[in-house]
């Protein structure tokens, strides 16, 4: 056998198949785009999860008296209206965000990756049907529905995870939708399907394992967007309630004074904008890295 | 293409109806009774049945959800409770000062967006596609009120140019209306500039990687040539598509910018009506977004169908 | 290594020469190379022909005669002159200058290769812009050049977007594309890989008449040793970015010194095989003749009337067929010709819409319902090996993965067992059972088919349905494959239904052969009858469109194409209205006589 002996695999790599994790995590290494975005976003996880052993003061204690500091030695960042330490609002102010639009992400993600597995893979009417379903829910602004949600039941983060699960979710479905409408014509499924396997076998073992890239840059897109839109939703008195420390509420609390302090301001400000510029890098990141993977396959 | 354009008409009708149902069955066939909403928990037993009364809302939901609809075709969306006045009246004053800001920021969005999205693909990965990349991360990841917000402190507040809030009311005149138009437009642009730039500068990278243009290339032909014949026809097809998605979230983005303005939009009325229970109001702004959005798209998808030979001439699917 | 410059006494300095070239690409900061060393010169008006499997660097070098390197890629030695000028040494103007006026590319995939946007008119006329003549007489230019390639209806085809013309026309305008800029030298990069055969044979007739009235220099890339035959004055074989064998092309065709061009040579199916062809590492050829299947063989499955509908269109319509067991049946035909419609249909993959499809023997089964709808150990006994190695495997799935899975799920067999089985079926396709751990991503091309073949034995079925399983191979490759097909059939008294488009390979491994067009069959018969004659118009242009690196009649150049005169209807047998029936099995659709209508390519 001619080709036996000269068995020259594609990869450049002659290793044996790596553990996929070992692999993924070189993979990330390679990139700086992905290194910094998830470095970032860890960091705010981070600061997030330690806040109360990064910083002493209370976060929503009010202190008339120390009311509308500039930056000093005990206060970084000077203090608010109330008297309550800027910085400490800000190491604090992740904590709402962040539960809740991880919360959120990770249900519209989920959702969105079953379903839009399913309606690629099973296709005919059904998919037509849910595409259609999808469209519609899609034509009303993300924003106004999830007002119509908070409206109705109350502006609890339960609601507001169960809102952005259904506003987001038709957007899922389309992207993951389309990726797994790439691999379901491919021969290995088409193996799959001969052999008669169930829909649900198919799914999880031979289109979900080549999708995953998609879904892991959608979920970093689709977080970026549910950061801004919960932010929102706080800036305009739907989010969060008023003493918690929360981004989008302090910037709408202390826009006012904004010429007098604006540390205030613009620390969260700052705040708010690197956690969605480390998960804007992220996606960036992730999806170069894996489109030069795939255009290394090709060549 | 005949066959194409009646199929995307009717999708689109269906789908308007469609978000009309939902929107509807969100509101009307959420747990508790809608009444109540607009009252608030504390009110009579009385005052919510005189109101019940009122809304209909003794009927089956199918029966009113179709006369809804049916006087929603001919422009009327019924009675806001809180006012008492047709929901209409307040709604195209708010309605044509929304689109003003709309109009704008489309047009300068997209012409900004396509110019640049453009260059930096030409020049990908050098110094033109650096920068435009690293603004458009920035846009990207700064949500629209903090773009509103430090707009008002550089161009109202230190350099004190234009009008950090509008005082006008729904119903003033469009020439009043003009100088406050120009701040929220700047916010909402940048942001949805970002957003068509990324999509364009991929869509330009890709094409311009392809085997077509590598080809047109190997003739010989001068690079403008190359860029604008054959390149870009194709480049800018599924930037086409982007921006009208994009206008969904400009509904969306009105309703926060034109809080930070005191703009008196269709956003200012959605959150007044939110704060009020409101809800017919909410209703109908709901369905002309809905309807905006199913246009945009409609026009995007038989714009791209004109653009598109394959499509144009049959033998292509949809999208 | 025979890289030294041909002795062509008594000619002028040649048009191309490449010196020494070498070619690299940067990847993770290492450079890798893709073409060491290579050095020729093309006299003009000459032929060369550049020879190679995937991956040899040839169509690398095929590009730097535009000055043209992929991204990524730098020239690290040597140098490529045009008429003595170096071409990388040009500045951007020269190399417009170059492409437009001086060298030419045809590209392999038209389809591709064409702006989607623009009206093919429009693309020729554009080529035509460096000359700067007037706008009519430029117009008139772009119809002369459509004339010249034969496009039919120019006039009217040349207002038409790429995707409105057929793959043929669309390598017609690519050409005249090519042609407008009046070229001296003709680079063309696998100019017919994409086409059909029978398209396949009028585009080089048309290429080499050009270049021949023309008097163009080309230089021809092309993995097909039959297509070189037809078209070569000199040929330079590459292996691995290197040259191993360069000389006139009768002689390295006919008399190759380099073992790895007779191992190539050695490994084309050649028509007059009476079987399968076994090639030794050192290129020496023999051909096994077939061992005939038994008369009392029993059938493995049968046809009757089966018809398959996409949508509106009929694809197969009523065909009747039967297999018997340990027996190869072809089914030939081009694409669109619905065979591989059908063959989908035999594996479940899509129910037909009338007729009858029994499977017989050990298990007998209707094979007329889908996958699903067939009792496990029917849907087991038919198996399904794809074309596209490539994407037939699971890219995040390891190859032990790949075989165990059918294993587990037909077999029910503990995950120890049907490890255990998979190693040794691996070892049966003839893979080291040790790449049982790499992904698909690791292996070759033809391991990759090798595991997709283990896979479908996986099953333990009675018929294998082959789906062109050696189209996207390389030659070499693809010889050893069919071996393997061959032992498998014997020890396993497998049944094949084994599709294919290529009549060379298929007179090699077939026992009986169908010939399929527009979904109906036209001619069936065994192999040797089929192969002999007389046969239905379509089959016989099948079979003058093979060509045959070693075929007298095609060495030396620009040969004439082989005569296109359709057979006359074999003198009346039988009285069947629809068959004419010549015995022993064979039996031949009967057409319409008259001229054959114009093939639209």
């Amino acid at each position: 056998m001619s080709e036996l002996e000269r068995g020259n695999p594609s990869t450049p790599s002659r290793a044996r198949a790596q553990h996929p994790v070992g692999r993924t995590v070189r993979t990330l290494l390679r990139s700086r785009t992905a290194c910094v975005g998830l470095g970032l976003v860890v960091l705010h996880l981070a600061v997030a999860a330690l806040a109360p052993l990064l910083t002493s003061a209370s976060p929503t204690a009010n202190a008339p008296d120390e009311a509308l500091l500039g930056p000093s030695g005990e206060h970084w960042l000077g203090t608010d209206a109330l008297g309550r330490d800027v910085l400490t609002r800000v190491v604090y102010g992740g904590q709402y965000a962040l539960t809740v639009s991880f919360a959120a992400t990770t249900c519209a993600v989920a959702l969105g990756t079953v379903l839009g597995c399913a309606t690629a893979l099973k296709g005919g009417r059904l998919d037509g049907a849910l595409m259609r379903v999808l469209d519609a829910v899609l034509a009303i602004p993300p924003i106004l529905a999830l007002l119509v949600v908070v409206t109705v039941l109350g502006a609890g983060p339960a609601v507001i995870v169960l809102a952005v699960t259904l506003v987001y979710t038709p957007q899922v479905v389309r992207v993951v939708r389309a990726a797994a409408l790439g691999v379901v014509p491919l021969d290995y499924v088409t193996a799959a399907r001969a052999r008669g396997e169930r829909t649900l076998p198919i799914l999880l073992r031979e289109v979900l394992p080549n999708i995953v890239h998609v879904v892991a840059v959608e979920f970093a897109m689709r977080a970026s967007w549910v950061v801004l839109l919960i932010s929102s939703l706080s800036f305009l008195g739907f989010g969060a309630d008023p003493p918690t420390p929360d981004w989008g509420l302090m910037i709408s609390e202390n826009r006012t004074a904004m010429v007098v302090l604006p540390w205030a301001t613009l620390a969260p400000i700052i705040a708010l904008a690197t956690l969605v510029v480390g998960l804007n890098l992220s996606a960036d990141g992730l999806s170069r890295l894996w489109n030069v993977d795939r255009t290394e396959e090709a060549s | 293409m005949l066959l194409y354009t009646c199929r995307r008409l009717a999708s689109a009708v269906l789908t308007v109806l469609l978000s009309a149902v939902l929107v509807f069955a969100a509101v009307q066939l959420l747990p508790g009774d809608v009444a109540t909403q607009v009252l608030g928990q504390d009110a009579t037993p009385e005052a919510v049945a005189a109101l019940r009364d009122q809304m209909d809302l003794n009927r089956p939901a199918v029966v009113r959800f179709l006369e809804w609809i049916a006087g929603a075709a001919r422009g009327d969306f019924g009675l806001s409770p809180v006012s008492g006045e047709p929901v209409a009246d307040t709604l195209w004053p708010h309605l044509r000062n929304t689109m003003l800001i709309a109009v704008s920021t489309v047009a300068v969005a997209v012409t900004a967006s396509v110019v640049l999205g453009v260059v930096a693909g030409l020049y990908r990965d050098r110094w033109p596609d650096t920068i435009i990349s690293t603004l458009t991360l920035i846009g990207m990841s700064v949500p629209e009120f903090v773009m509103a917000t430090l707009l008002v402190l550089l161009l109202s507040i230190t350099v004190p140019v234009l009008p950090a809030v509008v005082l006008d009311e729904a119903t003033a005149p469009v020439a009043d209306l003009l100088p406050a138009v120009v701040l929220p437009t700047i916010a909402l642009s940048v942001v949805m500039t970002a957003y068509i730039v990324r999509m364009t500068r991929t869509s330009v990278i890709d094409v311009m990687a392809g085997e077509f243009v590598t080809t047109a290339r190997l003739k010989g032909i001068s690079t403008p040539r190359v860029v604008v014949r054959h390149a870009l026809p194709s480049a800018l097809l599924p930037t086409l598509n982007v921006i009208a998605m994009n206008v969904a979230w400009l509904v969306g983005g009105v309703a926060v910018v034109e809080n930070v303005f005191n703009y008196p939009g269709i956003g200012q009325l959605m959150l007044e009506s939110v704060h009020n229970r409101d809800l017919p109001v909410l209703q109908a702004i709901a369905v002309i977004s809905a309807l905006v959005y199913v246009l945009c798209n409609l026009a995007a998808d038989l714009g791209a169908m004109a653009l598109n030979p394959r499509l144009r001439t049959g033998g292509g699917s949809r999208r | 290594m025979n890289t030294e410059s041909n002795d062509n006494t008594g000619s002028t300095d040649p048009l191309v020469r490449v010196e020494n070239l070498s070619v690299a690409y940067t990847s993770e900061g290492h450079d890798v190379p893709v073409v060491r060393g290579v050095s020729f010169e093309v006299e003009t008006g000459r032929t060369l022909a550049v020879v190679g499997e995937s991956g040899s660097g040839k169509s690398t070098v095929a590009a730097t005669l535009l000055a043209h390197l992929r991204h990524g890629s730098r020239i690290t030695s040597g140098r490529v002159e045009l008429a003595g000028q170096d071409l990388f040494g040009l500045d951007r103007a020269g190399v417009r200058r170059l492409r437009a006026h001086d060298v030419a590319l045809v590209g392999q995939n038209a389809g591709h290769s064409l702006t989607p946007s623009m009206r093919v008119g429009a693309q020729i006329e554009e080529s035509l812009l460096p000359q700067r003549l007037p706008r009519r007489e430029r117009r008139a230019q772009v119809l002369t050049l459509a004339e010249k390639v034969g496009l039919p209806d120019p006039e009217r085809l040349l207002r038409r977007h790429p995707h409105q013309l057929s793959g043929g026309q669309q390598q017609r305008v690519a050409i005249a594309m090519a042609l407008a800029a009046r070229p001296r030298v003709l680079v063309l990069d696998e100019p017919t890989t994409a086409l059909d055969v029978v398209t396949q044979a009028r585009i080089l007739d048309l290429v080499a008449g050009l270049s021949r009235e023309l008097g163009l220099t080309s230089i021809l890339v092309s993995h097909d040793l039959g297509v070189v035959s037809r078209m070569a004055d000199e040929v330079l074989v590459m292996r691995d970015g290197a040259v191993v064998e360069q000389g006139r092309a009768q002689q390295v065709l006919t008399a190759p010194e380099h073992p790895y061009t007779r191992l190539l040579l050695a490994s084309v199916p050649r028509l007059e095989d009476r079987g399968l062809a076994e090639v030794d590492q050192d290129g020496t050829r023999t051909v096994r003749p077939r061992t005939p299947v038994p008369e009392d063989a029993p059938d493995a499955v049968s046809l009757r009337d089966v018809t398959v509908d996409h949508g509106s269109t009929r694809a197969v319509d009523g065909v009747t067929l039967r297999l018997r067991r340990g027996e190869v049946l072809a089914l030939v035909g081009e694409s669109g010709s619905g065979k591989s419609t059908l063959a989908w249909s035999l594996a479940g993959l899509h129910a037909p819409s009338g007729g009858h499809m029994l499977l017989h023997g050990g298990t007998e089964g209707d094979l007329a319902a889908t996958a699903r709808r067939r009792p496990l150990d029917v849907r087991r006994r038919v198996q399904l090996v794809f074309q596209n190695a490539d994407t037939s495997l699971n890219p995040r799935r390891i190859v032990r993965e790949a075989v165990r899975r059918p294993l587990r799920f037909f077999g029910g067999r503990s995950r120890r067992d049907a490890d255990r089985d998979a190693r040794t079926l691996l070892s049966d396709v003839a893979l080291d059972p040790d790449l049982s751990g790499r992904l698909p991503g690791q292996l070759s091309g033809g391991q990759r088919q090798r595991v997709g073949i283990a896979r479908a034995l996986a099953g333990d079925p009675q018929v294998v349905v082959a789906d062109e399983v050696t189209t996207a191979l390389d030659v070499s490759v693809q010889a050893s494959v069919l071996a393997l097909l061959e032992r498998l059939r014997e020890e396993r008294d497998l049944a094949f239904v084994f599709i294919s488009h290529d009549l060379a390979v298929v007179r090699g491994i077939a026992d009986r052969v169908a010939v399929l067009r527009h979904g109906r069959v036209v001619e069936e018969g065994p192999v040797e009858a089929v192969f002999s004659g007389p046969n239905h118009p379509y089959t016989r242009s099948l079979i003058d469109a093979v060509l045959d690196p070693s075929d007298p009649s095609d060495t030396g150049g620009h040969g004439p194409a082989r005569s296109q005169r359709p057979p006359d209807p074999p003198s009346d047998t039988g009285d069947d209205p629809v068959w004419h029936d010549l015995g022993g099995g064979h039996r031949i659709r009967r057409w319409e006589t008259g001229p054959e209508t114009a093939r639209d390519t």
